[in-house]
């Protein structure tokens, strides 16, 4: 039932001299009572008549007598006169007359070092960041992606996840799991899943949405509202507290888990890095030479592989050059490791024998990647231990740009093209977990040759959920 | 001088969708974006949407949800620019709940318009000024407290008994009209 303060309240709504509280509070209200939803449309659509019954009167002075026809003109009069200033302003195309369009929505995504992303819908990708129109998608395989909203909400999710951008206070997880945080104040910022909506109110919060469970909330900061369709309650969570939230929309409390969630972007760093490609006339030997970044010196120990015209190039040889000591651990498992690869001048790098790269430990070869022993022509990996080679479901033939990663945590291991930014994997294979590696090796086999304008082996964090 | 590019057939239709539909769509804007001061100026910024959205737009089909729709994203992907002028822009998702329940067609906004005139014509000529003062001007209630030498609160007060006397009697000549029909 109505009471009098509802319609004062509602025309107060109507008015716009109701506070941010009380707007706020009717919108609760609204929620719940179907019946003040139809007072204000009476009232909503009594203040559209006024507004057209008196603007009219600015705008057209008529005959009060022609009631009818003068409420049909000045509507249709009032809609040409739209489509006018449209058709004047959008089909004939004068760039004098051409109103403003407002701005669409835009916001910046950075990936980690090690992400695989796609991104579908419009976007302008430069090396490991891209901007992205309304409406983009991210799907992001691996790794971390954060994305800064022109509203200053800030969204960082990790791999396995998407995320669509929906507008410049509203996105969309679509699974995975992520943390939002929004400053700026004034701005409400909400985040979608299948099963609940959480709207921001001044707060830091995290989201785990996986398929077939229910979805968490965790708030760290401030306070969120969970809205879920089926019902009419809009709990409110606060700091330090979480919840499960059901595909029926039951709304169960849990202890909060701030550890899943991630403070930070994974931190890589670069321990070994040596390039070949600098222009030289005379051939320069590997052997001792130092890397431009890691510890030591080449060591050949078979054959002589030559840095001349840019390239590092040899047949039926090895060389070895140390990695720093416990260089992966359990907070830093992540290994890349980068061959930028070119057609050999002498020799082939596809053959019945092998080309590529190792790494040891303790004199022992636990993993290798490049073009195994095999009669297969293509890239792949050897996990060593006796196992068959880990071939891609399509040959990947020819020279190119491949990196290696490698989780220690739990022994994933996969190729993908190219270095910064990693393309999708196109090899999986799965070592044992914990390894660490203490040197690697480049070389050929007798019958082989590769040819190397770089390499790269980085470590770092990871952002993968603890299972 | 060149001359404009013809309108084709759909482009007609669709500027006659438009044409019938603006005034239900300028009553859909203020009644879920209360408050501003300019629903004509934003219901010319969605016309400018669906006008280069329009090849979307298959003729034969529902224009009214298609352009409410839009209206509900624009509100949506412009909360923060609407909210900076004064305009209350209710929560993304009650504003897809409400839309059903609010919505209106031409026909019946034009059933109200006309109620509102019969009911207009049984107030008082100072009432009517007030009202008229109200929607059709831009100065504040004040200034029109000190010219008609009546204190503010008052006049608000007397505003809001006008438009509950006003919704009621709207209210009952629709009811009436629905009963004799």
């Amino acid at each position: 039932m109505t009471i009098k303060n509802d319609h004062q309240l509602i025309q107060q709504v109507l008015d716009g001299s109701i506070s941010h509280e009380g707007f706020q509070s009717f919108q609760l209200r609204l929620r719940r009572e179907p019946e003040l939803v139809v007072l204000y449309r009476q009232y909503a659509l009594l203040h559209h008549a006024l507004c057209e019954e008196f603007e009219s009167m600015r705008l057209v002075k008529k005959p009060t007598s022609q009631v009818r026809r003068g409420l049909v003109a000045v509507a249709a009069g009032l809609g040409i006169a739209a489509v006018i200033f449209l058709l004047a302003s959008l089909v004939l195309k004068s760039p004098t007359r051409r109103p403003q369009v407002a701005a669409i929505p835009t916001a910046t995504v950075t990936f980690s070092e090690d992400a695989v992303w796609g991104i579908e819908g419009e976007q302008h990708a430069s090396g490991l960041t891209a901007q992205l129109s309304q409406g983009a998608f991210i799907r992001l395989q691996h790794g971390q992606a954060r994305l800064v909203l022109e509203s200053g909400a800030v969204a960082v999710i990790d791999g396995n996840a998407e995320l669509e951008f929906l507008s410049d206070e509203k996105l969309r997880l679509g699974h995975g799991r992520g943390r939002f945080r929004v400053d700026t104040p004034g701005v409400k910022f909400a985040v979608s899943t299948t099963s609940v909506t959480v709207v921001d109110m001044g707060t830091e919060f995290g989201i785990v949405s996986h398929p077939g469970y229910p979805d968490e909330v965790h708030v760290f900061e401030g306070f969120v509202e969970l809205q879920v369709p089926s019902g009419n309650e809009h709990p409110v969570l606060a700091a330090g507290s979480a919840a499960r939230v059901s595909a029926s929309g039951s709304i169960e409390r849990i202890p909060i888990a701030m550890a899943r969630f991630p403070q930070s972007a994974p931190r890589f760093v670069k321990i070994l890095e040596d390039r070949f490609d600098a222009p030289t006339a005379v051939a320069i030997s590997l052997n001792q030479r130092n890397p431009r970044q890691g510890l030591g010196t080449w060591r050949v120990t078979h054959g002589q592989p030559m840095i001349q015209g840019g390239r590092l190039e040899g047949g039926d040889f090895q060389a070895f050059v140390k990695l720093p000591e416990k260089s992966l651990s359990t907070n830093s498992p992540i290994l890349l490791a980068t061959m930028e690869t070119i057609e050999p001048l002498h020799g082939k790098f596809h053959t019945d024998g092998w080309a590529g790269m190792s790494f040891y430990r303790d004199g022992q070869e636990l993993l290798f990647f490049g073009d195994a022993y095999g009669p297969e022509q293509t890239w792949s990996i050897d996990v060593k231990q006796g196992l068959p080679v880990v071939l891609p479901k399509s040959p990947v033939i020819g020279p190119h740009t491949v990196t290696l990663c490698y989780n220690r945590n739990t022994g994933a291991a996969s190729l993908h093209e190219g270095s910064l930014p990693l393309g999708p994997s196109f090899c999986v294979g799965k070592l044992p977990s914990g390894l660490d590696f203490d040197e690697i090796r480049i070389g050929a086999s007798a019958e082989a040759a590769i040819a190397l304008r770089s390499l790269t082996v980085r470590t770092g964090e990871s952002t993968e959920e603890a299972k | 001088m060149p001359t404009p590019p013809p309108i084709n057939p759909g482009s007609e239709e669709f500027v006659r969708e438009l044409t019938n539909h603006q005034t239900a769509m300028l009553a859909y804007i203020r009644s879920l974006a209360p408050g501003g001061g300019g629903a004509r100026d934003l219901l010319q910024e969605v016309n400018i949407t669906l006008w280069q959205k329009r090849e979307v737009f298959e003729i034969g089909t529902n224009f009214k949800a298609w352009a409410f729709q839009t209206i509900r994203y624009h509100l949506i992907n412009h909360r923060r620019r609407l909210a900076s002028h004064g305009w209350l822009v209710f929560d993304d998702d009650l504003l897809e709940r409400m839309s059903p329940d609010i919505e209106a067609v031409p026909e019946e906004l034009e059933e109200r318009h006309l109620a509102l005139r019969r009911c207009l014509l049984r107030l008082r000529p100072q009432d009517r000024e007030l009202l008229h003062h109200r929607y059709a001007t831009d100065s504040s209630l004040s200034v029109y407290a000190t010219a008609t030498r009546r204190s503010a609160g008052t006049l608000k007060a007397v505003l809001f008994n006008l438009r509950a006397a006003l919704r009621r009697c709207i209210e009952r000549q629709l009811h009436e009209t629905t009963l004799l029909g």
